[in-house]
């Protein structure tokens, strides 16, 4: 199933948000790309098993489970994952994100240029 | 000639003079001088005459032979007398006459007679040496027996010369006649004139010396001449000719340019005098000479001095080059062995058959041989056994090539192995050359260990390797800049501290990490480094930024690079000293507030480190009766009484060494005034600027101690005047009673006697009196405390001992006596409970639960219902504990219905007091369950502030002793009220500050959030021809706002800073 989507999109995207706006900003600026949407972090994890994506898109402010969390739990099932933290939170927070485990942190509010740039950096190519 | 001719006129000590133009005269006259002188048996000398001549004419007229054997007459030559040491010393000579006049009269002889010849003086080079000899000689002979002729030839010397020579004379002789000689000058004026005149007679002798020249003869002229080598011709000491050989050879222009010179002036050479000298005895010379011609050239000459008659011949030749030559080869040799001897590598000549020729110093030091133990020896010896087939294999090979193909010296370079003479092997640098010599080869190798250079190039890469490592390791910021504040390196810590990659730090400025207000100082700094003002920046505390934004604090040093004597950069070692200075201001801020409170405290409070008093409080200095200033600074031990110092001491010995934690005990001290005051202290021990000190509270007891000494006389004036005798019988009735007792309890003596103690007892004591009056019955004496009830009902404790009466050996009754301890007791309680909740002070942080405790303590002693209220704004509050105790379900007075009696007595800052029923309380709630009884109001009051209120109930009035112990609680509690309430005043603030931080993330993100769906928004939506104006508007705005939240963001993470270490410090005050 995911060699069959990469021969469809160019990469596969988590985007873990709850706020609405943010998720459809973010669903325009990664139109290229394959995504889905957890609102909350439980379900975060949960997709992440069954989506597979190369990327995953981290808030840090969540309903259910938070980012941090999510993050941990993520790279419990898998090591390899590549988490971006996205966060309107300054940078102690985010800081807190890199250490559960994201790789980079974004902080909102971010350019598409930037985000696609991240993004890219992460795809597995 | 005859025997009866003489001179007439001679005396002894006379110096007389012959002039003479023909040697018939002369003869003449030394002949009959000398006559003269053997017949008036004198010792006679002649000097520098013919002497064959002269004992051939003496033997015509006297036995000559007979004087001559028998040394009467002697014939000396001039070399003999006046050229004794090879020239003529004029002061010698003196000295020689002396001692021959001398050695005449010795011998017997009358007398010294000397005849002698002085034309030589011409051809001597001091002349003016002759001249001051015949002068002083003057001065000699008139103290001797000697007598003196000098003989010249008019015909040699010119007239000036001759002049010269009379004025020496004092008297001449003429024909047979001595004369005066009125050219005579005293000796001191002739030797003056001497002087002056040397130039003049210089003159003189040229001109003679001239005359000897002509007479040179033609046919050696010839050869002379002709000759190859310059030949000269020396008169005495001055050349008198030469060859045109000698001309050109010296530089000179022509002859008459060397014409006199002397010989000594021509050449500078030590030894040439005594060479002369040599060649004059006859002893011809060979020796070599140097000389510098006209033209400034040196040449060198080998020449050859030789006497010709009485001359002097010197041949030289010119060896300029062939001595040039020599000099060279001998330079070039000498460089070669300073070079093989001094070098510290080994330089090893071998031939053909690679056997070694020479061997140097180096090759000693290096390989371990001697040179005679190799010169000879194979190469191979040099070479580990493995590599000597290999060697002697390219040998030969190189050997024939060499041999074959060149004919200069060919020069090789390899790295090898040596094989010192212990078997060691190191590696060699070697280099080697051959050569040929006539048709003979030679090999010369130059060997150099470099074991030790490949040791000192690994440890120095590793040393600096290590440096490296150290450096980039340290878990210090260290870092390089130039003189403008330019980085050129920082290592890892520094690096990750600032945030900074190392790509990054070397566009890095000073300005770019350093906050602004701080640079001026670096820069002056610096300054003073570069000018040598200072060897280094010491311990500079600056605040710097790193790349994110966060304020670090460094404690930094830093010293000069110096290369060549410049001053090329900065070398910096800091240190983060953020959370130091966190904590110093935290610890200040604590040291506020301890001084804040312990300046207004009612206990003394103190501080010892070091042995001295480092901080005392108004209070503790008032006790005392000295200022604070008088304190501190001052050793404790010096205000304790004598007999307590000992206690004391240890006591705070034992704090600062930790064996104890805190202690309470009581010591005497001296006030100011000279009275002595028992306090009480409780000190702990505690850390104060990083040392341990001990920190204590004070009271001064002393009024307390005098109650108690005052309950103590109660005591004892109870057991003296109110113990209380009674007798019982074997029953236990009363048989006798003291009637004051009996009246005590309200009974009249007669009520009791004949009755037991039943009625007087407390029924729940009594089964314990009765086993105690069991004891007694058995034989025992008993001492007990019970409680007696009077007719009224009041309860007394007493103190009760009772001992057997014996009748016969049985007991039939007892004696006893009976103390009223009531009060005592009372008071002693009181004061255990108290004691107890000054212990609840110090550790209850809670008001409530302090007030709690208090009450507690207070109504477990069963004499009184009370309760205690705090003041909140203007409410009393008491807690709910104390409430169910009170039966009572509201606390709150708002209503000022109730507890007014606390009110007032606070207003009034003193206890109130009601008996009975009155207005003021008839409307309480408190009072409502407490009807009957006596209230006491006691003000808790700290700094005249108050605090609240002790409500006492009882049904007794209280003792004065006990009103005045719970005024000193109501205090005590008051300020412990105070404490908590600040320390909570605190804790709220802080809970604000932590409250308003984590607000103010909230809203950062509450910005952010929007933001990133406007930008969102006009990135994608607006991404389209047509809205270009509007997106860039849009996304303008947007980065404002980010700038202004990305600000706030670096704000907040400050805060969370402080956040943090408020929370540290909570967490602190609440554990």
């Amino acid at each position: 199933m995911k060699e069959e989507a990469k021969l469809v999109g160019n990469g596969r995207i988590l985007i873990v948000e709850d706020d609405d706006s943010i998720v459809e900003i973010l669903s325009l600026m990664l139109s290229d790309y394959d995504f889905v949407i957890a609102k909350d972090g439980g379900k975060a994890v949960q997709l992440y098993k069954i989506y597979k994506p190369d990327v995953v898109l981290m808030d840090l402010v969540l309903p259910v489970m938070n980012g941090i969390e999510a993050t941990k739990k993520i790279l419990e099932t898998d090591p390899d994952a590549k988490i971006i933290g996205v966060t309107a939170f300054g940078r102690k927070l985010g800081k807190d994100l890199l250490e559960a485990g994201a790789l980079e942190i974004m902080i909102k509010p971010f350019r598409k240029k930037d985000l696609v740039g991240v993004v890219e950096k992460y795809l597995n190519r | 000639m005859t025997l009866k001719s003489k001179i007439n006129g001679i005396e002894l000590g006379d110096h007389l003079c012959l002039v003479y133009d023909n040697e018939k005269d002369k003869l003449y006259t030394t002949i009959l001088f000398i006559i003269d002188g053997l017949k008036k048996e004198e010792l006679v000398f002649v000097l520098n005459e013919d002497e064959e001549e002269i004992i051939r004419i003496l033997g015509e007229i006297i036995d000559v032979r007979r004087f001559i054997e028998k040394e009467q007459l002697i014939f000396l030559s001039k070399e003999e007398i006046y050229l004794k040491d090879g020239f003529f010393d004029a002061n010698k000579m003196l000295e020689t006459i002396a001692e021959l006049d001398e050695k005449a009269l010795i011998e017997g002889y009358k007398g010294l007679r000397v005849v002698g010849n002085a034309n030589w003086v011409l051809t001597h080079p001091k002349l003016e040496s002759f001249l001051e000899f015949e002068a002083k000689l003057n001065k000699l002979l008139p103290l001797t027996k000697s007598i003196f002729l000098c003989l010249f030839d008019e015909r040699k010397f010119n007239p000036g010369l001759l002049l010269r020579i009379l004025q020496v004379h004092p008297k001449l002789i003429s024909g047979k006649e001595v004369r005066e000689n009125l050219n005579y000058l005293p000796p001191d004026k002739f030797l003056k004139k001497l002087k002056a005149g040397n130039a003049t007679l210089k003159k003189l002798i040229d001109r003679k010396l001239m005359i000897e020249f002509e007479e040179m003869e033609e046919k050696f002229r010839m050869l002379f001449e002709s000759s190859f080598e310059a030949v000269m011709i020396f008169k005495g000491d001055r050349l008198i000719a030469c060859n045109p050989k000698a001309i050109e050879l010296f530089g000179f222009k022509d002859f008459q340019q060397l014409l006199g010179k002397r010989i000594y002036d021509l050449f500078k050479e030590n030894s040439l005098e005594y060479r002369v000298n040599a060649a004059s005895r006859g002893e011809p010379q060979f020796f070599e000479l140097g000389f510098f011609r006209t033209d400034g050239d040196k040449i060198d000459l080998e020449v050859s001095l030789t006497k010709v008659s009485d001359k002097l011949m010197m041949i030289a030749r010119d060896i300029t080059e062939r001595k040039k030559m020599e000099e060279e080869l001998r330079e070039r040799e000498e460089r070669y062995r300073l070079l093989v001897d001094s070098s510290i590598d080994a330089i090893i000549t071998i031939n053909s058959k690679a056997e070694i020729l020479t061997w140097n110093r180096g090759a000693e030091k290096i390989f371990g041989y001697r040179a005679e133990e190799v010169i000879g020896k194979p190469l191979t010896i040099l070479i580990p056994e493995r590599f000597r087939e290999r060697f002697r294999k390219r040998f030969n090979q190189i050997y024939s090539v060499f041999k074959s193909e060149f004919e200069y010296p060919i020069g090789r370079y390899m790295e090898t192995i040596g094989l010192r003479k212990n078997g060691e092997e190191f590696p060699a640098e070697m280099s080697y050359y051959i050569w040929r010599s006539g048709d003979k080869i030679f090999f010369t190798s130059i060997v150099r260990d470099i074991s030790e250079r490949n040791r000192l190039e690994q440890s120095l890469r590793e040393s600096e390797k290590k440096y490296r490592e150290l450096w980039e390791n340290a878990g210090d910021v260290l870092f390089i800049i130039d003189l403008e504040g330019n980085f050129l390196e920082a290592n890892r810590t520094a690096r990750e501290l600032f945030g900074y990659n190392k790509e990054e730090v070397k566009k890095l400025n000073l300005r770019d990490v350093v906050d602004e207000n701080y640079l001026p100082v670096i820069y002056q700094e610096i300054e003073k480094i570069i000018n040598s003002k200072r060897s280094e920046i010491l311990n500079l505390e600056v605040l710097c930024y790193t790349k994110d934004g966060k304020a670090v604090w460094m404690e930094s040093r830093a010293k000069p690079i110096i290369d060549k004597g410049r001053i090329i950069a900065i070398q910096g070692i800091a240190r983060d000293i953020t959370e130091r200075k966190k904590m110093e201001e935290a610890i200040k801020e604590s040291e506020e507030k301890f001084r804040a409170l312990a300046e207004k405290s009612l206990v003394g409070i103190y501080l010892i480190q070091d042995g001295v008093f480092k901080y005392v409080n108004p209070k503790m200095a008032e006790l005392w009766g000295y200022s604070v200033d008088e304190l501190i600074g001052r050793n404790p031990l010096e205000f304790i009484h004598p007999e307590d110092k000992e206690i004391v001491k240890r006591n705070i010995e034992k704090r600062i060494k930790g064996e104890a934690d805190s202690i309470h005990y009581r010591l005497r001290m001296v006030r100011k005034d000279g009275s002595i005051r028992i306090n009480e202290v409780y000190g702990s021990r505690t850390f104060y600027s990083g040392k341990p000190a001990v920190l204590g509270t004070l009271v001064d007891i002393t009024d307390e101690e005098r109650r108690r000494k005052k309950l103590e006389e109660y005591k004892r004036f109870y057991q003296n005047a109110q113990d209380l005798f009674f007798i019982l019988d074997g029953k236990g009735r009363f048989v006798d009673i003291n009637p004051k007792y009996a009246e005590m309890l309200g009974y009249s003596k007669e009520e009791l006697i004949g009755h037991t103690a039943r009625k007087l007892i407390d029924p729940d004591e009594l089964d314990r009196v009765r086993e105690n009056f069991k004891k007694v019955m058995r034989g025992q004496s008993v001492r007990y405390e019970a409680k007696a009830v009077a007719k009224d009902g009041r309860v007394y404790v007493m103190d009760v001992t009772i001992w057997p009466v014996f009748n016969k050996g049985k007991v039939v009754g007892a004696e006893g006596i009976l103390r009223d301890v009531t009060e005592y007791i009372r008071l002693n309680k009181l004061l255990n409970a108290i004691n107890n909740i000054n212990k609840i002070i110090v550790r209850e942080k809670d008001r409530l639960k302090l007030i709690n405790k208090a009450s507690n303590e207070l109504m477990a002693l069963g004499y009184f219902t009370c309760w205690i209220g705090i003041r909140d704004g203007d409410n009393l509050i008491t807690t709910s504990d104390i409430l169910k105790t009170l039966e009572l379900k509201d606390y709150r007075t708002k209503d000022k219905k109730n507890a007014n009696c606390v009110i007032k007595a606070m207003e009034n800052k003193t206890i109130s007091f009601r008996e009975g029923d009155n207005i003021e309380c008839s409307r309480c709630e408190f009072y409502e369950k407490h009807k009957g009884l006596k209230r006491y109001a006691i003000p808790m009051i700290v700094d005249g502030e108050d605090k609240g209120g002790i409500v006492v109930y009882s049904a007794v009035n209280l003792p004065e002793d006990e009103i005045d112990l719970l005024k000193i609680l109501a205090n005590d509690l008051a300020f412990a009220i105070k404490s908590i309430e600040v320390e909570n005043e605190k804790l709220r603030a802080l809970e604000q500050i932590e409250k308003n931080i984590e607000n103010y993330a909230i809203l950062i993100d509450h910005i952010r959030n929007p933001l990133a769906i406007i930008s969102g928004i006009a990135e994608t939506k607006l991404d389209k021809d047509g809205f270009e104006e509007e997106k860039e508007i849009i996304m303008k705005s947007v980065e404002k706002i980010e700038d202004v939240v990305e600000r706030l963001d670096k704000g907040w993470l400050e805060s969370e800073e402080i956040r943090k270490f408020l929370r540290r410090g909570l967490n602190e005050r609440r554990s």
